[in-house]
């Protein structure tokens, strides 16, 4: 597989004769059961179902349930289990939360009875109301300890499920999951660095194609009114010339629209995509063009910082001081602050410096903004590294507590069938789990860094290196205080006020 | 020009069954909830020492009283939780020092916010529950 290519595309290099094979891509589509099954029509309701179910219990739970997050499954599952799972999935093969979101079986169950009829502003499509969205998500989590409480976790869901009925109640197409979605952004920024992709399998195919049914759908001919048999790409991917997994939901109804089955999930090398920045992609138009594209980038890194350093023994140390020099006792002016330091004036001075010595050492010719922008993707794998070591160490700590919670679930309501709830039940030792996060660091370092190597190298052709080494210099600084977060000790405390 | 699903309509298998699914849920919970305590049980003079409390051993003290008489020869065991979901609870028991005065010890095991439940089975079997926050536990 070629970087920054698509699994089957051969690029120019390729075409070279001296390259005489090229190994076809691993197609998901193809392992017999998963491919049957995942090609099946109702695969995606098959797999969303569950999760609707499991979010109506969590819901229930929270609102009705005991007060204290370790003993209730909306706590439990949503900021443990959800979150890593999640990441190890996205890890491991791509954005498949999207496709079994329970959010959508609603919104398809409500399109039923009532029809969108407007197309969503056009000055709004883009990733900036998302971006916002995303920031404030983050920001509401450390205020109200979302963490720590099972009703304003119910109503963050109940919340969701809202938004979801009233956006695309009113707008045309996927507009919540293309513009609006925080957590969708999420997983299509970390699916970037995913190794599986819905691509096309042979193009050649799709040059003969005139139905393009992939992202028009199929419609019954004949009838009055045109019904949709088969829905094409709802976020406007054209498959031909889609590249890489943003905004890709994997809801596969390309896969089910194509009538010559030439779209499957292929693999390819994870990152790829990000060294391919100044492609034009069906949808998105050229990622390297796109600030609010760069800005998202950019939250997702600096953010999982943040986010891990709201859960440190530092943090209260800092909150008390800044409470200090400002002179407040409230918590939101303090934590406007650290979100403003994290994820404003950190990466505007990282990025600025390094693009400026970009232009001055590497003698690049781009002006100072878009090579800031250019460089934020590559950013990604190492924010998705410490997204996975956080995450994973929830997760892989505390992967058991679902067992005593729902034992204790069941208990209240009088099923003892499972037994008593056995509380000591946890998970993976911290010792063991460590290691582990540090790989995940290192894992997204690497990426990062490679990247970032391609970048500077179609930057500067002459000094490659010049370009590539303060590029580099960030990704370094951003890995070791990432490293530092890892082993301070952790307090996940939620009254820094009440004990200043 | 109008698209709708061929699947579409007013009352689709779909949408019934995620309705009829919302109510079973929502009428399961609310026909199970647990009932108050009807007797008057009370914990009071809760505290934890040292002050402010750190992680590693601490001494949880209170009083029980019921209807304001120093309640004797209660059972009670401590558990220890995090606010935070995923982290091993800590178990302890608390012994009576004195009429209606107990004492008990749990081992905080990380910084962070605690929340000290107190399992009291009373003389004569029947069981209350009471809870303690521990805001601000501070690592070692």
């Amino acid at each position: 597989m070629y970087p920054g290519c698509k699994a089957n595309k051969l690029p120019q290099e390729l075409a070279n004769p001296e390259v005489d094979f090229v190994e076809a891509p691993f197609d998901l589509m193809r392992v017999p059961g998963v491919g049957k099954f995942l090609g099946w029509r109702h695969s995606r309701t098959f797999l969303q179902v569950p999760l609707l179910l499991v979010s109506i219990l969590m819901v229930l739970h929270g609102l009705f349930g005991p007060s204290l997050a370790p003993k209730n499954l909306a706590t439990t599952l949503t900021w443990l289990h959800f979150r890593g799972v999640l990441a190890l999935t996205i890890l491991c093969a791509g954005n498949f939360f999207c496709l079994s979101c329970p959010f959508m079986l609603v919104r398809n169950a409500a399109r039923k009875l009532f029809r969108p009829r407007w197309n969503w502003p056009q000055k709004l499509r883009n990733k900036w109301v998302s971006v916002a969205l995303f920031v404030l998500v983050l920001f509401l989590y450390e205020l109200f300890d979302l963490w720590s409480s099972p009703m304003w976790t119910a109503w963050l869901i109940l919340a969701y499920f809202g938004s979801v009925l009233i956006i695309d109640g009113l707008f045309k197409h996927a507009t919540f999951c293309k513009f609006v979605c925080p957590l969708g952004q999420f997983n299509f920024t970390a699916s970037l660095v995913s190794p599986l992709e819905v691509a096309v399998r042979d193009p050649e195919v799709c040059t003969h194609c005139h139905t393009k049914d992939c992202i028009r759908g199929r419609r019954q001919e004949g009838t009055p009114e045109l019904v949709i048999l088969q829905r094409g790409c709802e976020l406007a991917l054209f498959q031909p010339r889609k590249i890489g997994n943003m905004d890709c939901t994997f809801c596969l109804d390309c896969v089910h629209a194509c009538p010559h089955d030439n779209v499957g999930i292929l693999s390819r090398m994870p990152a790829s995509e990000l060294m391919a920045v100044e492609d034009h992609r069906s949808g998105i138009g050229h990622l390297s063009r796109r600030k609010d594209m760069a800005a998202l980038m950019l939250v997702f890194a600096f953010g999982a910082l943040l986010n891990a350093f709201g859960m440190v023994s530092p943090v209260y140390v800092v909150e008390k001081w800044l409470a200090h020099v400002l002179h407040v006792t409230m918590e939101a002016p303090v934590l406007g602050t650290i979100f403003a330091f994290f994820l404003l004036v950190e990466p505007i001075v990282l990025l600025g410096v390094a693009a400026w010595l970009t232009q001055r050492l590497g003698g690049s010719q781009r002006k100072l903004v878009p090579l800031a922008v250019r460089y934020s993707y590559a950013l990604v794998p190492l924010g998705f590294g410490m997204w996975l070591a956080h995450y994973g160490f929830h997760f892989f700590t505390g992967m058991f507590t679902i067992i005593p919670v729902t034992q204790s679930a069941a208990a209240s309501l009088g099923w003892t069938f499972l037994g008593a709830p056995r509380w000591l039940w946890t998970g993976i030792p911290v010792r063991f789990v460590q290691p582990i996060e540090l790989g995940f660091i290192i894992l997204g370092f690497f990426g990062s860094l490679l990247v970032t190597h391609r970048l500077s190298e179609d930057d500067c052709e002459q000094h490659p290196m010049r370009a590539f080494i303060p590029w580099a210099i960030v990704c370094l600084l951003i890995c070791l205080a990432a490293v530092w977060l890892m082993f301070q000790p952790m307090e996940m405390r939620a009254t820094f006020m009440m004990s200043s | 020009m109008k698209f709708h699903f061929r699947r579409g309509g007013r009352y689709c298998p779909l949408t019934r069954g995620l309705l009829i699914l919302i109510v079973l849920f929502a009428g399961l919970t609310v026909g199970c909830t647990k009932s108050a305590l009807t007797r008057s049980i009370v914990v009071s003079d809760k505290e934890v020492t040292p002050q402010p409390a750190h992680a590693g051993p601490v001494t949880v003290n209170f009083k029980l009283a019921d209807d304001a008489k120093p309640l004797t020869g209660a059972h009670i065991t401590l558990e220890g939780d995090m606010t935070h979901a995923g982290m091993a609870p800590v178990f302890g028991d608390a012994r009576e020092v004195s009429p209606g005065e107990y004492q008990g010890q749990v081992t905080l095991s990380m910084g962070g916010d605690w929340v000290v439940l107190m399992h009291i089975t009373l003389p004569d079997g029947k069981k209350v529950e009471e809870q303690m926050d521990v805001p601000g536990v501070q690592s070692k």
